[in-house]
């Protein structure tokens, strides 16, 4: 019954005119941003993030506008998968299995009302999981000292250097490199600066805004440089927006199970949206493909990993908000930015900001509504936004990234910092290494070694502090089959195959 | 090549990092641990990985999370290369197999610090149209399309932050004593 309470108290919440509007805009915007290639999540919420601080929007707003344009782009995301063949994000991959060919018979709208349908049911299951899950694990989790914390992140780098990109090894170089760059500036144990090279503007540390928006909206512009010099893409037909009766049915323990999987893998650092697609989609097809349709534009295909890549954003929350440790590149900027308003999630989160937390779960109801309502009639509209020509496209992209950079710190330098790490998330992506790391690391960098060094100083240094607990001994455990995990995956792949 | 000399250049880096950070010590501070201590365990961790790198660099090799399913990876469209499905926390992919243009590059590069540098003396409208227009000119627009485009939308978004959002941005310190 408390939940039912708080979830009301939530919704007066999320009900304010400006919390609605922000609610839309976020679903619109994330629609847009999902379906057009190459411009992920990160990029949008990078670029809105100084415009929104210089609103000087309340937190829950601006976490209500955040996560819309994050669940939002799950369901765009398939927009450009089905009609082009080209995902909009890494996690409509998997929908392009059975979407393109869907497409490519003359099912596109089927495909696409399908993949609407899916993305509402997970999305709305996965915050009924939220909305339950998250305030017992805070309640659990009051239990991890700093030394359980340190250890607790250390797992999410391993995670996320283990899952993220094809190699281990440069996982784990960009994770060390995300956190040299996080030492630059104050130290704020002694106050010593550190790594300033004397300049003013670095004692503050590398401003977070600046280096997302370089690693990830410049680079970008850098990369859709290279692409526009290939072909258009010839667009299928859409028809008409419409699903049977029949196949919405055989469709609904697909959604459900997909569902819960993707909520679940979600959960996990460094797994997400991509990895949720894709186990969803494989065990979709093991489980029910009889007569061996899948990848010839089956419309569970299309069902499972939408349903699984939208579960997936909630179940990310969760340790962002319980924890204060973010899993993958999205939410470490959705930290960078509550921390920025001197907000810091954590197990006592939940209760000291009922407001915000309820009116997020409320907000995300209504706000998947809305993308249901939005995706259904009027997907014909968003796909025109995808025959905007590039050379309007991408100039427009650079543009609003460095104006939002400048109107709020007023610096050039800031301008000139953004374009270097252009280039090195330029040249980053090129060499294969993942740019996701250095962002988690950036944001937990300073967390990370504030509790390393409370641990010690709590008991003058002695390092068993950081093993002697169990729950830190199973931390470190996972930590060690983490990383085990490629190695594991591979023979496990090598032996599917031959 | 290219992961050794990478390697190679980070392990530079990281010495000089290591190094920097002896002079981050305190004589007054009772604190067990020190601000040198993270950077140096950061060295100390990234030292063997870049050496491991410089001695194997990276074969190409399927990504994990094409590794899901069995047959997933035989199946993908042709227009996905394996590398979109690599980048999976980020979210955000692109073909990284695309030939590096190094003129296009470069030229870019220069247009977004050369915006830095032109930003306040020219003025925010001038020189986000100027912006605008070199970057579609290197995406091969015409030059009247992306003056005009760039133009409208430098106006566009002027209105938007100084009017709409009563932010401030640069009328060109140049142009000043005109006025």
């Amino acid at each position: 019954m408390e939940v039912v309470s708080s979830l009301l108290d939530g919704f007066q919440v999320a009900l304010q005119p400006l919390n609605l509007l922000l609610a839309f805009l976020g679903a619109l915007l994330g629609t847009i941003i999902g379906m057009l290639p190459g411009i992920g999540p990160i990029n949008g919420i990078a670029i809105l993030m100084p415009i929104s601080f210089a609103l000087g929007l309340p937190a829950t707003s601006m976490l209500i506008l955040f996560c819309g344009i994050y669940y939002g782009s799950q369901y765009g995301n398939s927009i450009s998968t089905i009609l082009l063949n080209v995902p909009g994000t890494s996690s409509s991959v998997a929908t392009a299995l059975d979407g393109y060919p869907m497409a490519k018979q003359g099912r596109a709208g089927p495909a696409l009302a399908m993949s609407a349908i899916a993305s509402f049911v997970g999305g709305s299951l996965s915050v009924v999981g939220l909305m339950l899950f998250a305030p017992l694990l805070a309640r659990w989790a009051i239990r991890f000292g700093p030394a359980e914390y340190f250890v607790l992140m250390v797992f999410t780098f391993s995670m996320v250097s283990a899952l993220t990109g094809t190699n281990l090894r440069k996982g784990l170089i960009a994770s060390l490199v995300g956190l040299m760059l996080a030492s630059i500036g104050i130290d704020p144990g002694t106050g010593i600066v550190r790594y300033s090279f004397g300049r003013l503007e670095l004692y503050d540390g590398l401003d977070f805004v600046v280096v997302t928006i370089g690693l990830f909206a410049v680079s970008e512009v850098f990369m859709l440089l290279e692409q526009s010099r290939l072909g258009q893409v010839p667009m299928q037909a859409m028809g008409r927006v419409m699903l049977s009766f029949k196949e919405l049915l055989g469709s609904t323990g697909v959604m459900l199970r997909s569902s819960l999987l993707g909520f679940m893998v979600g959960v996990l650092p460094g797994a997400g949206a991509t990895i949720a697609s894709f186990m969803a989609y494989a065990f979709e097809q093991r489980l029910g493909d009889r007569e061996g349709s899948f990848g010839h534009g089956d419309i569970r295909g299309v069902a499972a990993p939408e349903a699984a890549n939208n579960a997936s954003v909630s179940g990310a929350l969760i340790p962002l908000l319980t924890l204060g440790v973010p899993g993958s590149g999205t939410t470490a900027v959705l930290l960078g930015a509550l921390m920025s308003l001197n907000i810091t999630p954590g197990p006592l989160f939940i209760s000291q900001n009922p407001s915000l937390f309820w009116g997020l779960v409320a907000s995300m109801f209504i706000g998947n509504l809305m993308l249901l309502v939005l995706n259904l009639p009027l997907v014909g509209l968003f796909v025109r936004i995808l025959l905007i020509p590039r050379w309007l496209l991408i100039p427009g992209i650079a543009t609003i990234s460095y104006v939002a950079v400048y109107a709020v710190n007023s610096s050039s330098f800031d301008l000139m910092l953004m374009t270097a790490f252009g280039v090195l998330g330029y040249t980053m992506r090129k060499l294969h290494f993942p740019v996701a790391p250095v962002i988690l690391a950036l944001v937990l960098g300073p967390l990370l070694e504030t509790n390393l060094r409370r641990a010690l100083s709590l008991r003058n240094g002695d390092w068993w502090v950081l093993v002697d607990s169990p729950l830190s001994q199973v931390l470190w455990l996972l930590v060690l089959a983490s990383l085990l995990l490629p190695w594991w995956q591979r023979r496990w792949a090598a032996r599917a195959r031959g | 090549m290219a992961d050794r000399i990478t390697a190679g250049l980070l392990l530079l880096v990281t010495l000089g990092f290591a190094y920097q950070a002896q002079h981050f010590h305190s004589s007054f501070f009772s604190d067990p641990v020190g601000a040198r201590l993270v950077p140096w365990a950061i060295a100390a961790l990234l030292l063997p990985l870049l050496l491991s790198l410089l001695w194997r660099p990276q074969q190409p090799e399927l990504p994990i999370s094409s590794l899901s399913s069995r047959n997933l990876v035989t199946e993908l469209p042709s227009s996905i290369s394996p590398d979109a499905l690599s980048d999976t926390a980020s979210e955000t992919d692109s073909e990284t197999a695309a030939p590096i243009s190094w003129r296009g590059l470069l030229l870019a590069i220069s247009a977004l610090l050369g915006y830095a540098w032109i930003l306040e003396p020219l003025g925010f409208l001038l020189s986000t149209s100027l912006l605008f227009s070199a970057l579609g000119l290197l995406l091969a627009a015409k030059l009247w399309q992306t003056a005009l485009a760039g133009l409208c939308f430098a106006s566009l978004l002027y209105a938007l932050f100084v009017w709409g959002l009563a932010l401030y941005l640069p009328t060109g310190t140049l142009w000043q004593r005109w006025w």
